[in-house]
């Protein structure tokens, strides 16, 4: 089964983001939205314990929310796509069901 | 593809209902149907007819009114988080002997057999918060 993992918490303040990629499979895929994104910051998803690049699912952003928290896309790391919600709402019918790590 | 919505974080504490309503809009606008939407925990505040943001704030439960009315949406409030809050409808608070009530139009007041409805006859459960 093909799981949307949703994660809304910043890595430093909770263990959500650790706890879905050490569970989520090829098939998957993780979307970062409120303070999640800073996640996807390349400094931050680089740390040796985080090491988002060796990630085999696809990684997705919420655009408003890095703007909102001042992430410029040049900071963010290379994995991850931006989306809007329009696309938040195409992968949720794109996969068999969703998980929100809060 | 019908989705259900459960909101769980209070909206003076976390950005979850807006992140809910812009999600909320966005499958409305792709066509989508929403089968409900259920605020639960600290979530129930946004039902309060009695809040009073500042001014450059947006009022969030006002904005889920209009797109319930535009949308025809189902916006449930649980009843047990909801009576810890102080969120009461005018029947409940009769029931009950209390006075005042503040539930926005727009909203109902019921209980988690709602959210387990809503999660078995749409498509997708998606949470916030």
């Amino acid at each position: 089964m093909a799981i949307l993992h949703t994660i809304n918490q910043s890595p430093d303040t909770g263990n959500q983001l650790l706890a879905c990629v050490s569970r989520a499979l090829p098939d998957s895929a993780i979307i970062l939205y409120e303070d999640g994104v800073y996640a996807a910051l390349d400094k931050i998803a680089a740390r040796p314990n985080i090491e988002l690049q060796k990630l085999d699912c696809k990684l997705y952003a919420v655009r408003d929310d890095c703007e909102a928290r001042g992430l410029q896309q040049a900071a963010l790391s290379k994995m991850v796509k931006l989306i809007d919600y329009p696309e938040f709402v195409e992968l949720v019918t794109q996969y068999d069901v969703v998980q929100a790590w809060s | 593809m019908q989705f259900a919505i459960l909101i769980n974080s209070d909206p003076n504490q976390s950005p979850a209902v807006r992140s809910a309503l812009k999600f909320t809009r966005a499958a409305l606008e792709a066509g989508h149907t929403i089968q409900r939407v259920f605020f639960y925990q600290g979530a129930v505040t946004t039902a309060s007819d009695m809040l009073l943001p500042p001014q450059n704030e947006e009022k969030v439960g006002e904005l889920w009114s209009e797109l319930a009315e535009k949308y025809k949406l189902e916006l449930v409030v649980c009843i047990a988080a909801a009576q810890r809050r102080g969120v009461w409808s005018e029947a409940e608070a009769g029931r009950l002997g209390y006075k005042a009530h503040n539930l926005r139009a727009d909203y109902t007041i019921s209980g988690l057999g709602q959210l387990i409805e809503a999660s078995v006859e749409s498509d997708r459960l998606v949470s916030f918060g």
